[in-house]
């Protein structure tokens, strides 16, 4: 923030989007990633903090609306959300920085030790990116392979996240050295169960990775199985041979091989024991 | 320079700040002596003040973004001669010791009770989890949040 020379507090979705085009400008949402940025480029700040319409979860028959200014605080307080959805928000940082963290900023930032990405992973989830050109909805997994790590505007403005219903039954599990800790290792499974036969299957990780993502190799394992602890080991034995850990400083290879294999099944059983 | 304008305890204030001025510096820099800086980063949280009633870290907010804003730090608590139920119960529960994170904690303690005017053990420990202090082991304090609850639901029947 060391050359910003302009600070833009946009009253309407409308005029944050038309400021997007300015040069060199970022959009702040909660903050925590980017105040503290030195990069000399950025001569434009846009702060969302004003735009009503993006801070509010709205619940209806055929989906969950989550507003990208929404705060991590307000995914842990609402009623009416999936429980992986208020687990992956409980389980970011303090309470202090999850009063300011929004659902749009989690999804901006693009950081590997993501919590909410990987829970929307397994939700289906979409984003909804608004420019001036209109509002698209993409698949959650497209928006993170398309804008990994993209912290100034270009453009399209993340306006908000939607999960269609039915809902999947979802678990939600993070491992860390503290509660407060950046994850090591993060993990979401969803699953659609019919006459106790799985239909359909998600497994996504993050933190272990470079960039949250899903894991269809373990989907598949699932598929057309039982849900049980048969169909859960196999998929934990396909997510430990699909992902390959990224180094990390704190645990060795065989460790984070051993805790893709338990927070995969973790993961599923939570699934199995959670409201839809 | 930007131009900010910004209630600090009751006070307002207008001046022009550098653009990457945080709000942990601006409040140093005009005398708010309560709020500490300790890693700057948002990890200890000796910095915590209340940013329009929530609790936020102020060194990640910018000068700038807290324009238009009140701010709360625990100058506007209490003082000796009349001390807020939290100070008396910090103090009588030997839950301060060095103090630098202790002008935080109370502020993260009033917006927890805020939220759960009778708090659990464990609503108290997800509460004050953004708040480290590396002298007591947080045992006090988590008893001093009970004690001064309790005490300030009967001075809200009062």
């Amino acid at each position: 923030m060391i050359n910003v020379e302009k600070f833009i507090r946009p009253a309407t979705v409308a005029a944050a989007v038309s400021h997007l085009k300015t040069p060199d400008s970022l959009v702040l949402a909660g903050g925590t990633g980017v105040t503290l940025s030195r990069d000399p480029n950025v001569r434009t700040v846009i702060d969302l903090s004003e735009l009503k319409e993006l801070k509010s979860i709205e619940l209806s028959d055929e989906r969950i609306r989550l507003g990208a200014m929404v705060t991590m605080t307000q995914l842990r307080r609402a009623s009416g959300l999936p429980s992986a959805l208020v687990a992956a928000a409980r389980a970011i940082g303090s309470t202090p920085l999850r009063n300011v963290i929004t659902v749009g900023g989690e999804l901006a930032r693009g950081v590997y030790w993501n919590d909410l990405p990987v829970a929307l992973l397994a939700m289906g989830a979409v984003v909804e990116l608004t420019s001036e050109s209109g509002v698209e909805k993409i698949p959650i997994a497209a928006f993170l392979a398309e804008h990994p790590k993209k912290t100034l505007a270009g453009g399209k403005l993340i306006t908000a996240v939607e999960i269609g219903r039915p809902l999947a039954q979802v678990g939600y599990v993070k491992f860390a050295r503290t509660e407060v800790d950046y994850a090591i290792c993060n993990l979401a499974a969803g699953l659609r169960v019919a006459d106790g036969v799985i239909r359909e299957a998600r497994v996504a990780v993050g933190a272990i990775v470079p960039l949250a993502r899903r894991v269809p190799e373990a989907e598949q394992a699932l598929v057309g199985a039982a849900p049980g602890e048969e169909a859960f080991a196999r998929a934990a034995k396909a997510v430990v041979e699909a992902v390959e850990p990224r180094p990390d400083f704190r645990v060795g290879r065989e460790y984070q091989r051993q805790l893709l294999e338990s927070l995969t099944r973790r993961a599923l059983e939570t699934a199995t024991q959670s409201e839809q | 320079m930007i131009p900010i304008q910004l209630d600090i305890n009751g006070q307002t204030i207008e001046m022009e700040v550098v653009p990457d001025l945080t709000l942990l510096d601006l409040l140093r820099a005009v005398g708010v002596a309560s709020v500490k800086k300790g890693c700057g980063e948002g990890d200890c949280g000796a910095c915590g003040v209340l940013l329009d009633g929530v609790y936020v870290k102020s060194c990640l907010i910018l000068a700038a973004q807290a324009s238009g804003h009140s701010v709360e730090t625990v100058e506007s608590l209490g003082n000796v001669e009349h001390p807020h139920p939290l100070q008396t119960a910090f103090v009588d529960a030997g839950a301060v010791q060095c103090g630098f994170c202790i002008p935080s904690m109370l502020l993260a303690a009033k917006s927890l009770i805020e939220d759960h005017p009778e708090p659990t053990v464990e609503q108290i420990r997800e509460g004050l989890d953004g708040n480290l202090c590396r002298c007591t082991g947080y045992v006090k304090q988590i008893e001093a949040v009970q004690t001064a609850a309790a005490v300030m639901k009967e001075e809200d029947h009062d």
